[in-house]
């Protein structure tokens, strides 16, 4: 009897649950693909409509948080109603030398840097605010670095829901199976943010683990 | 400055976590490169990021940070006697290091190495 009204009430807030919007956060180290990926995510749902964010291959490009709400990711008669969240890129280091090498003159390099740093001290205080998180990594690069340790272990630590999201799988050096030794705890989905291959897999993973 | 100090874990564990973070940011921040016995918090190393970060500025660019765990491979007994001594006495397993970078370049991390490479 008594598990009869258990499931009842189980059932009356997962119908509840499954209504209520999330926060879905992207985050990751800087140029990992996070916008792109945003930009991609938006234009699948939002069509032509869809807003686009500035990317580009020099770092710290995002330097605010930037959230479209109210969306709807729909599949096999199945939706997840969310905003979403695309953070700047997350670092223990911005020097705006860095920059003047990118070719910036001194003076916007400076300014650079300085947004960028609010940026990820914006980003960090954002991880209160999401429920799921897509962690957005390079995976021509090496995981193993204390960055990409420290997000993943904060995030656990805060409850979060975590899907890693292995991008730019479009370049030969891509290695998705070193991210998965990494981070052999979590879901882990390949795909190019640029060609949109593998998004698909990366939606039905958001419903498997989110929905 | 620019040398290395090695801090005990029985000097930080007495600490406040506020204190403690100021102590080894603020050595950092002075030049040197700290090295200490166990790792922070995962809480504490997100501070400790936001505070580097908020005190970026021309002579200081932030910091590089990087965890050696020691054994990668460990036996199911070793990782319950870790998880009594860690019980006991705090997490002092591994070596967590952390300096400016306008001095280190990079870090670079596997669970059995460290490679700090200077500028």
């Amino acid at each position: 009897m008594t598990s009869f009204f258990s499931n009842k009430l189980f059932r009356f807030f997962k119908f509840f649950k499954k209504n209520q919007k999330i926060s879905l956060g992207l985050y990751g180290p800087p140029n990992a693909g996070k916008t792109t990926l945003a930009n991609l995510v938006l234009k699948d749902i939002l069509g032509e409509d869809a807003p686009e964010f500035s990317t580009s291959s020099v770092e710290h490009e995002t330097r605010n948080v930037q959230t479209v709400e109210k969306l709807e990711l729909k599949k096999n008669g199945r939706t997840i109603n969310f905003n979403l969240i695309d953070t700047p890129g997350i670092a223990t280091k911005i020097d705006f030398e860095d920059f003047v090498h990118d070719g910036m003159k001194k003076k916007e390099a400076k300014e650079r840097a300085m947004e960028a740093t609010q940026g990820v001290i914006e980003s960090i205080k954002w991880i209160d605010s999401v429920d799921a998180v897509l962690i957005v990594l390079d995976s021509t690069l090496n995981p193993y670095n204390q960055v990409n340790i420290t997000l993943v272990a904060n995030l656990v630590n805060k409850n979060k829901k975590i899907i890693v999201v292995a991008n730019k799988t479009d370049l030969k050096k891509s290695n998705t199976e070193k991210i998965k030794l990494v981070f052999p705890d979590y879901k882990i989905v390949g795909i190019s943010a640029k060609t949109g291959e593998g998004i698909e897999d990366l939606y039905d993973t958001i419903f498997k683990e989110f929905y | 400055m620019g040398g290395v100090q090695v801090l005990s874990h029985t000097l930080l564990k007495d600490l406040d976590p506020v204190k403690k973070l100021d102590k080894i940011f603020d050595t950092v921040k002075s030049g040197d490169i700290v090295m200490i016995e166990g790792r922070l918090t995962a809480d504490e190393e997100t501070t400790l990021i936001s505070k580097a970060l908020r005190n970026v500025s021309g002579k200081f660019t932030g910091i590089e940070i990087a965890f050696l765990e020691g054994t990668a491979k460990k036996s199911i007994s070793q990782k319950l006697k870790d998880k009594i001594v860690k019980l006991l006495a705090g997490d002092r397993f591994g070596l967590t290091v952390i300096g400016p970078s306008k001095i280190i370049k990079e870090i670079k991390m596997n669970p059995e190495k460290l490679e700090i490479m200077l500028k």
